[in-house]
Parts: C-alpha cells; sequence; structure tokens
C-alpha cells in the first residue's frame, strides 16, 4: 500500500467515527424520545426495554419517588404503570425541551439534560395540573451497539393547579395517588434514600437549579446530576470589553 | 491504487465529510443554544455568557426592550442574573422548540428561527405568566467552536397564569412597578440601548407579524435575518 492509500484509509476511518458520534447523539435522543412516549402511553414493557437492566447499578428515581436501583427494582418501579394503564381518566405527558447531550470521548456513555414540561390528570381525585421540571439521564451503550438508559432522574419544578397558576398552587403531597381508587398503583417500595429529595418551586424562596447541563467528558465518571458550577457573581473581564 | 482511483476516492470522501460536518455543525448549534437556555433558567451569568463570543463583531441582542449594541451593554445586562437567582420566587424559562437551522456553504455562519414557549414568575410583583415567543439566533464558528452571536427573542404573550393571554398580556407594565424587579434589565447598563427595530404583541384589536421566518439557505452571511419579511399580504 502506497502513502497516498494509507492516508486515504486513514481519512476513511476518522470519518467513519465522526459518522459514528453523530449517529449515537441522534440514537441517544431518539431513546430518550421513546422512553417518554411509552411513559405517557403507561406502557412498561417499552419503558423497561429501554434500561440498562444488566448494569447492577442502572437507576430510576422520579421526584417523590426515592432511588429504585438495580433491574428488580427498576422492574418493581415501572410495573407500577401497568396498574396506572387500567385507570381510568389518568394523563400523564411529559415531553423533553432543549436536550443537551455530552457523548463521552470514548463512545461508550453520553449524558442528558433537558427542560421537562408536561399535564397530569387524574380524574378520581379532580386532580389537573401542569408540570415543569428537568430531566438528568446517563446512558450507556450495550455490546450490540443499541444505546439504553443507565440512570434517570426527574427534578420536579412546580406541578399546579391549572386554574391557580404555579405561584399559588404546588401539589407536594401525592394525594392524587393515594385515595381509595388508585391507592394501590404507587405501591412499590425504594430500595436505596432519595438523592436529591425536590425543592419545589416556592414563591417565598431563591430556587435552586439541577441538574446542569452535562460538561463534555473524556469516560464514565458516575452521576453528575448534582454537580454545581453556578457561582452568583458575573465575572468578565471589564477592561478589555 | 491507481491514481485515478485515488482521486475518485478523494472526492467521495471530500463529499462525505461536507455531510457529516454539517450533521455535527447541526448537534453543536443545537447544543450551544439548547445549553443557553438552561443556564438563562438557572440566571448562571458565568455559563449563560461561554456561550457568546464576545470578540466577534458587533455582538448585539434584542430582548424587546431596546437593542444591546457590542459587548459591554450585553455584558452588563447578565450582571444582573445573579441578583435574580438570589431573589425569592424567581422562575424564568424560555424555551428553543421547531429549530430551524440553516449554515453557509462555507460552515462558518448560521441563521436559526425557533418557537420558544416557557413561563416566567416574579412573586415580589405578584406576577406569574405563560409566554410565547420566538428567537432568531446568529452564530459563528470560531476555532471549531459554535458561538452565539445575535440574538432577538420576539415576545409575543405574557399572559396572567390564571387568566390567560387574552385578557392579561404583557407582564412587563406590571413589573416596572417595582423596582428590584424593573432594574433586572437596565440597572448598571452604560451604554445605552438602541431602539428595538421591530416591537408589537399579540393584541385583541390588532394584527402582529410573529417575527423570526424560518431561515432561507444562504451563501455567505451578508445580515441577519430576525426582521426578513416575505409573506406577501
Amino acid at each position: 500500500m502506497d502513502e497516498r492509500e494509507i492516508q486515504l484509509r486513514k481519512r476513511y476511518e476518522d470519518l467513519k467515527a465522526r459518522a459514528q458520534r453523530v449517529s449515537d447523539i441522534q440514537t441517544v435522543e431518539n431513546v430518550f424520545n421513546t422512553f417518554l412516549q411509552y411513559y405517557n402511553l403507561q406502557h412498561a414493557e417499552g419503558m423497561l426495554s429501554l434500561f440498562a437492566l444488566d448494569q447492577p447499578d442502572v437507576s430510576i428515581e422520579e421526584a417523590y419517588s426515592e432511588l429504585f436501583e438495580g433491574k428488580e427494582a427498576v422492574e418493581a418501579y415501572i410495573d407500577q404503570f401497568r396498574r396506572l394503564a387500567k385507570k381510568r381518566g389518568v394523563i400523564l405527558e411529559e415531553h423533553a425541551v432543549c436536550p443537551v447531550i455530552e457523548l463521552a470521548c470514548d463512545g461508550k456513555t453520553a449524558k442528558l439534560v433537558c427542560f421537562a414540561r408536561g399535564i397530569k390528570g387524574v380524574a378520581a381525585t379532580k386532580c389537573q395540573t401542569y408540570l415543569a421540571g428537568r430531566y438528568y439521564a446517563d446512558f450507556i451503550k450495550e455490546k450490540d451497539g443499541s444505546w439504553k438508559i443507565y440512570h434517570l432522574h426527574y427534578f420536579m419544578i412546580f406541578d399546579s393547579e391549572v386554574k391557580k397558576g404555579f405561584m399559588y398552587s404546588q401539589l407536594t403531597d401525592n394525594k392524587e395517588w393515594t385515595n381509595d381508587e388508585m391507592k394501590d398503583v404507587f405501591t412499590a417500595l425504594a430500595n436505596k434514600p432519595s438523592t436529591y429529595w425536590p425543592v419545589i418551586f416556592n414563591p417565598k424562596v431563591p430556587y435552586d437549579y439541577v441538574p446542569e447541563a452535562p460538561d463534555p467528558y473524556e469516560t464514565y465518571d458516575g452521576v453528575t446530576a448534582l454537580k454545581r458550577t453556578r457561582i452568583l457573581q458575573h465575572f468578565w473581564d471589564r477592561d478589555k470589553y | 491504487m491507481e491514481r485515478a482511483e485515488c482521486e475518485a476516492a478523494e472526492r467521495r470522501l471530500d463529499a462525505l465529510e461536507k455531510k457529516i460536518t454539517h450533521a455535527e455543525d447541526c448537534i453543536a448549534i443545537s447544543n450551544i443554544i439548547n445549553r443557553y437556555l438552561l443556564y438563562f433558567q438557572a440566571a448562571d451569568a458565568n455559563n449563560i455568557t461561554a456561550t457568546v463570543d464576545w470578540d466577534l463583531p458587533l455582538v448585539w441582542s434584542d430582548v424587546n426592550k431596546g437593542r444591546l449594541m457590542g459587548s459591554r451593554p450585553n455584558l452588563e445586562f447578565f450582571d444582573q442574573r445573579p441578583s435574580l437567582a438570589r431573589m425569592p420566587g424567581a422562575l424564568v424559562q424560555h424555551e428553543s422548540a421547531c429549530k430551524v437551522i440553516e449554515i453557509d456553504e462555507e460552515g462558518i455562519t448560521a441563521k436559526t428561527a425557533e418557537m420558544s414557549p416557557g413561563f416566567k414568575c416574579l412573586a415580589l410583583g405578584r406576577s406569574q405568566v405563560w409566554s410565547m415567543a420566538k428567537y432568531y439566533h446568529d452564530l459563528r464558528k470560531v476555532n471549531g467552536e459554535w458561538k452565539i452571536w445575535h440574538w432577538h427573542w420576539f415576545n409575543f404573550i405574557e399572559g396572567d397564569a390564571g387568566l390567560g393571554w387574552m385578557y392579561q398580556n404583557r407582564s412587563y407594565w406590571k413589573e416596572c412597578l417595582y423596582e428590584e424587579l424593573d432594574s433586572i434589565h437596565s440597572k448598571n447598563i452604560t451604554v445605552p440601548p438602541e431602539p428595538s427595530p421591530y416591537t408589537d404583541y399579540f393584541r385583541k384589536d390588532g394584527h402582529m407579524y410573529p417575527y423570526p421566518e424560518p431561515p432561507a439557505p444562504y451563501a455567505v452571511w451578508d445580515q441577519s435575518d430576525d426582521l426578513t419579511k416575505t409573506r406577501p399580504y
């Protein structure tokens, strides 16, 4: 092989690697959106199919749920949606907005943070609310090349009655799930304490924003949902500008 | 490989690289705009301003309250964010949905138009609103990295969350009654803004044009298309 052919082959391999990264980022976003679509459908099998259940520390934590870690715990958490799906007058919708996705330089994992907006309706308890929050998710590439959700954490900002608005109303007691008709739905018990008990928007105090957008990273370095870089002072070169 | 074969392979790789670069650029542009908005919600001044290249020629922004021309007044504008972050009951979210991204032929500049629903709560002013707006961005690639260059937020609705936009729009009027809230937008800005070339909002008794239009493909950047209007009627 002459030098020019070697260069061409190297260039081709570089381009292939770059194309793979583009494909991986799009796939990660697609997996996450698929999860949210299944969530809206209360489709337990669909949701479970997206989790990396072979990872011993696969996990899910949603607002007040506390932490469900490991295959059995995640299955137990998701299994609750089979029961929810059988209830009448229930709608749950969360959609992802402004996703920031960082694929590790080694291409084996990815991190995603986004806004989450949605609605909730539970007829049995006359609950109709607007939802706002943020999602944090780690993804891992399986041996077969598919991407799966590794850790998922939903951070709630508000869960507010439609007619009152977020300044005057916050549902913080899960009452909509505790009446006679609904109390057999969310019965799974977490196996670990919450990593971050929800800090609900409160008009009387400053709000605490987590998770932050993920930074670019080399290789998986653990869950970084609670990493904080915000400094409440603005630094810039006042002489230069 | 024969010389002709090598040349043909190079041409194919050139074409392939162009497509891959375009896909990478679209992802990077989405990433930087989304990143800005996540930091914006958190009133995180340093991370917000890291998404803009302040050395670019004539950075400007327009958020319906005058056009801030140059880096200094824009950096001064974000000086107010930490006080917003410390304010009880302050919550501001602008989103970016339905992004239309156009990148020039050389891959150096980009234009975007986006839908931007959101919400705002400024409890000190008893203000809670749903908002509906649109964003226009110009971006530039500097040293391989995309940065925001110009941004224009067209805000058509800030309607009371309890009443709806048909009955109460433009919450800023309410905020103006409170010095602490009003100053969020203007305090310490030493370079006065130029008048916005366009301000309008949803009214029951009038027409408004919901700028921006989706940007058209272009070869070389020569102007911002935030106020391009092609609708002929």
